[in-house]
């Protein structure tokens, strides 16, 4: 089975729309490192398909994500190279998906979770748009920030333990947030970046088992083993205990039923 | 519905969702119309009967869906030429909204995407004025 905590991701960077998701997905690297995860970071042009192949192999990793360019049945990388296609993505397998690219749910993300056996895919079925005032990080875009924080919500919750499910339901919350934001304002962009916040939401599905996780329960972040090995005397080790529980709540999969999900 | 019932509707509307009181929406008269320019010829009794009837379709219409998003997108040249637009599809990786606008003129694949974003966003403007 793949190994929980570990991450494999891909950031092509060889046009604008590669580079503008690549530097928003170094945000989702540094909250999941943050988290004590073990990130393979696959950028520019590492990120071919023989690398993830390789990193796939030797991280075993649980979880799999990147940008780029994409169609119905192929997820690419650098130069769009295909990395991932219908009938050829075996190495899937009990793996959970995060493709951010266009289309790849129409027919690759199905074939990814249905016949190649992976835990569970989310991507989207449309051509995944967006707006920017300018070719820059999109968190420091007036416009690019919506379509991005309901994008890093999804590894936000995937690093803190919640399942995809959950995840998944966080992103759509954010959606609708911006959605009702832009709705709001004044800004003359603000139809277009409604339309296509609305485009993008709609697109966007899940497939596969929603209880996915890609942290165990228990994961301790590695800073705190390492304020736990400072530790010495009895007071500060009954503090860190208390911590360690509050950390473990924090990271127990909920057992609720499966919600239905939008 | 009755008259005063839409223009309360419209109000509502408006005011909860400023952003888009100003995308044009329906056809009165074979000229695209927003949902404002609606509101103030319901108060004045222009077009009533017309606007009412746009009101119900809401320019979900195979030919006028065209016509509409190609004034709402040569609305947003006029007000920010300069916005990118971007897509993680190869051929289009990065486009302005002039490039946007030519391409539903041309009528070609990518302006038939991009009307069917903006028909979206027609429904969401339909449900949320019907409810």
């Amino acid at each position: 089975m793949p190994r929980m905590g570990v991450v494999t991701i891909t950031r092509p960077n060889h046009d604008a729309a590669t580079y503008v998701g690549s530097l928003a997905l170094k945000h989702a690297i540094d909250y999941m490192r943050s988290r004590g995860i073990i990130v393979d970071d696959l950028e520019g042009d590492r990120a071919r398909r023989q690398p993830v192949l390789d990193s796939l192999s030797r991280n075993n990793s649980v979880f799999f994500t990147g940008v780029g360019h994409g169609s119905e049945n192929v997820f690419t990388g650098q130069w769009q190279e295909r990395i991932w296609w219908v009938c050829d993505c075996k190495e899937l397998k009990d793996r959970v998906i995060y493709l951010l690219s266009c289309l790849t749910g129409q027919q690759l993300g199905p074939d990814i979770v249905n016949n190649k056996g992976a835990r569970a895919y989310i991507g989207y079925k449309v051509e995944f748009t967006w707006i920017q005032a300018q070719i820059q990080d999109p968190l420091i875009d007036p416009y690019g920030k919506a379509f991005f924080e309901p994008v890093l919500e999804i590894y936000k919750n995937l690093a803190e333990g919640k399942t995809v499910g959950e995840a998944y339901l966080a992103s759509m919350d954010k959606w609708n947030y911006w959605i009702d934001y832009w709705s709001r304002s004044n800004d003359p962009a603000a139809p277009s970046i409604v339309q296509l916040l609305l485009w993008d939401r709609n697109g966007q599905v899940l497939y596969g088992d929603e209880n996915s996780v890609i942290v165990q329960p228990f994961q301790i972040p590695v800073q705190w083993l390492f304020i736990a090995g400072t530790l010495s005397t009895a007071p500060m080790i009954a503090i860190g205990g208390v911590v360690l529980a509050n950390e473990f709540t924090k990271h127990a999969v909920p057992t609720g039923p499966p919600r239905r999900l939008g | 519905m009755s008259v005063e019932e839409k223009i309360r509707m419209l109000e509502q509307f408006i005011t909860r969702n400023p952003g888009l009181a100003n995308v044009p929406v329906l056809m009165v008269n074979g000229r695209p119309t927003t949902l404002s320019e609606a509101l103030s010829m319901l108060r004045t009794g222009l077009n009533t009967s017309e606007v009412l009837k746009s009101l119900q379709s809401l320019g979900l219409d195979g030919e006028e869906t065209w016509i509409l998003a190609e004034e709402f997108w040569r609305r947003v040249v006029a007000a920010r030429p300069d916005v990118k637009i971007m897509a993680l599809q190869g051929y289009v990786p990065v486009m302005s909204p002039a490039e946007a606008l030519e391409h539903i003129r041309k009528r070609d694949e990518i302006g038939a995407r991009l009307v069917q974003m903006y028909a979206n966003l027609l429904s969401f403007i339909k449900e949320r004025v019907d409810t």
